[in-house]
């Protein structure tokens, strides 16, 4: 559902990916590993829209749509959901409302009525439930005020809320106490289905044992270098990337 | 042609002993194409009204600087209402100066200087409906506070046609005495000045907050005494411009006691081409010592052609003096507006969310 082909992209003179190449079919889960620095994070601003990023080559497209052609908004809608690896604080706004608006947005886009905040109260109530997020998240601020693992569970929450048919989760994991993994995993688990599929971007086998990956992918120096099935996070684990960058 | 309608509008204003462009030095304002749009007066019934009032709230209304009805005097116990004539002003300024534990508002309206006495009970709020709708009008509204009283007013300024109204404030604080004044403004189309001049007795306090979010030209003035030693000034002011919308604050502080206080905090969103401006003084007498006066102007400009500009200025002749002021002129966080988008907020979504946010600090303090 979503293939990426030789996706070239950078920042100003600095060229950051070089041709990434990705088939997600739906109800899979691809992971990409890879050192500090090496694009993770950029492969899912890229395809976010993110306004840094120059796209210099190559295609993205989801269900048949070309990605690259719409506004960051569209490409939301349009059921790309790309987490942050460090959320931003929103201090003025209230999560529910911010949550609200963002679901009445998908429900405008798809032809369907909006949620005024009486309604939107208990069925957000009962997604929470669902996301393994404590109800008290709702009352909060957006993510200020929050921990680093709390805001992780936010997204996660939004992931819940937004129902977006493939999500790209940047290191969900890092920053989790151990328990919080546990219930991360097994958020991400509910939120499967045949018609969604994910990517995790991960530094850790930990989550990997729980949320099980069709593929694992090796993405270095702005290419993925390397993939193959859950066994190369075991020996990634083991080994560490050396072996893989210097060929 | 900029000069006629000028001095027009300050014969007219000066007809109606309202405060008038040449009392202060409005630096940034021209008025000569919203002058030109001023729409005849026309008469208004309870349905145009219902929107201001509240059901069950004692209030009164004024339209085009005379006063329309007495909205909910009736309520038991709670407000007093007097239309005196003329005749009678010499006595109501006597019932004044008699009254001792109840609040006194009086309101001197129209031209031909109608007068109302309203007494009550400090705990609920009185709503005062300032109606334009059209031509130039304007009126004043004075209180006095007997020693301990305490008055909440809710002014709703509503604009019904293309007009220029002025609105003046008096308030004569006694010892202890609390005066909270909620003042809003929602609705387009017209010229409105606000203009207080408040005296605080020692130990009394006066909390005002006012919004104004609507309207071609805002003008508000703010004048504070505090006299009595321990008096206590709390003022914020959001002003939410839009299209060609001006909103310009002028404040003068003066502190003339010892261990008084002042918190001023205005704060504006300008999106379009709008303007504003603050102007604002802090004085501190000498002898005042002990004052402690802050004032904070924060500007959010939602586009490039917006323009806010800010002078605050200080003017310290005390020792031990507190006095801090800062100004920001700031635009929306990137971050902010790209992690709402990626969330699939369009962009005009993430701007309304993200200033109303910036709003509520101001906003939250009404009550109604
Ligand atoms: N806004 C930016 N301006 C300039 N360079 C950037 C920008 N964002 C990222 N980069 C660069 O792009 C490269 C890839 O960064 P990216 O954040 O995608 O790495 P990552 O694989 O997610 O790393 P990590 O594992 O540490 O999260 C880095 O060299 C980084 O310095
Ligand atoms: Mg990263």
């Amino acid at each position: 559902m979503l293939t990426i082909s030789n996706l070239q992209a950078a920042v100003g003179e600095k060229t950051i990916l070089r041709g990434v190449d990705l088939d997600l079919a739906p109800g899979q889960v691809h992971a990409i590993m890879g050192p500090n620095g090496s694009g993770k994070t950029s492969l899912g601003r890229v395809l976010a829209g993110h306004p840094a990023y120059t796209v210099t080559g190559g295609s993205a497209t989801l269900d048949g749509k070309d990605l690259l052609a719409l506004d960051i908004e569209e490409r939301a809608l349009a059921g790309l959901f790309v987490s942050w690896q460090y959320p931003v604080e929103v201090p003025g706004v209230a999560n529910t409302e911010f949550l609200r608006l963002a679901v009445n947005a998908r429900r405008r886009h798809r032809d369907e009525p909006e949620l005024n905040a009486k309604d939107f109260a208990p069925w957000i109530a009962e997604v929470a439930k669902t996301a393994q997020v404590p109800a008290d998240y709702l009352t909060k601020p957006l993510n200020a005020g929050m921990s680093g693992g709390q805001k992780k569970r936010n997204e996660i929450l939004q992931l819940h809320a937004l129902s977006p048919s493939v999500a790209f989760l940047d290191e969900t994991d890092s920053g989790l106490d151990i328990d919080a993994i546990k219930s991360v995993a097994a958020s991400i688990n509910a939120w499967r289905r045949a018609d969604r599929a994910v990517i995790l971007v991960t530094h850790f086998q930990r989550l990997l044992e729980m949320v099980k990956p069709d593929r694992v992918h090796v993405l270095a120096d702005g290419r993925i270098q390397q993939s193959g099935g859950p066994e190369l996070a075991e020996q990634l684990e083991r080994e560490g990337y050396d072996w893989i960058v210097r060929v | 042609m900029i000069g006629s309608s000028v001095s027009d509008a300050a014969a007219a204003a000066a007809r109606l002993g309202a405060p008038t462009t040449t009392l202060e030095d409005w630096r940034y304002v021209r008025v000569d194409s919203l002058q030109a749009a001023l729409e005849a007066p026309r008469r208004v019934g309870a349905a145009d009204l219902a929107p201001w009032l509240v059901e069950e709230e004692p209030s009164f209304v004024v339209v085009d600087g005379q006063f329309h009805h007495l909205g909910r005097a009736d309520l038991p116990g709670v407000w007093g209402f007097r239309v005196m004539e003329a005749a009678d002003q010499a006595r109501s300024a006597a019932i004044l100066a008699t009254t001792t534990e109840l609040p006194t508002v009086w309101a001197l309206a129209g031209p031909c200087q109608q007068a109302l006495a309203v007494r009550g009970d400090a705990g609920v709020p009185l709503t005062i409906v300032n109606a334009a709708t059209g031509g130039p009008s304007g009126w004043t509204l004075r209180c006095e506070l007997a020693p301990g009283a305490r008055l909440h007013l809710v002014i709703r300024h509503a604009a019904l046609g293309k007009a220029r109204s002025a609105f003046r404030l008096e308030a004569d604080l006694s010892r202890g005495a609390h005066l909270t004044v909620e003042e809003i403004q929602a609705t387009p189309a017209t010229i409105l000045t606000s203009q207080a001049d408040l005296t605080l007795a020692q130990d009394s306090q006066v909390t005002w907050t006012s919004c104004w979010t609507g309207g071609d030209l805002v003008r508000q003035r703010l004048d504070a005494t505090l006299q009595g030693r321990g008096a206590s000034c709390d003022f914020a002011a959001l002003a939410d411009t839009a299209g060609t919308a001006q909103a310009h604050v002028v404040t003068r502080v003066r502190h003339a006691a010892p261990n008084t206080s002042s918190r001023q905090l205005i704060k504006t969103v300008l999106a379009d081409a709008s303007r504003t401006s603050l102007d604002s003084v802090i004085a501190v007498d000498p002898g005042a010592d002990g004052t402690d006066a802050d004032l904070q102007n924060r500007n959010l400009i939602l586009s490039p052609l917006a323009r806010a500009d800010t002078r605050p200025q200080l003017d310290i002749r005390a020792d031990e003096v507190k006095a801090a002021h800062g100004a920001t002129i700031g635009r929306l966080d990137a971050d902010e507006m790209l992690y709402l988008r990626m969330r699939g907020f369009s962009e005009t979504e993430a701007t309304a969310t993200l200033s109303h946010g910036w709003r509520d600090e101001v906003r939250g303090r009404l009550t109604r």
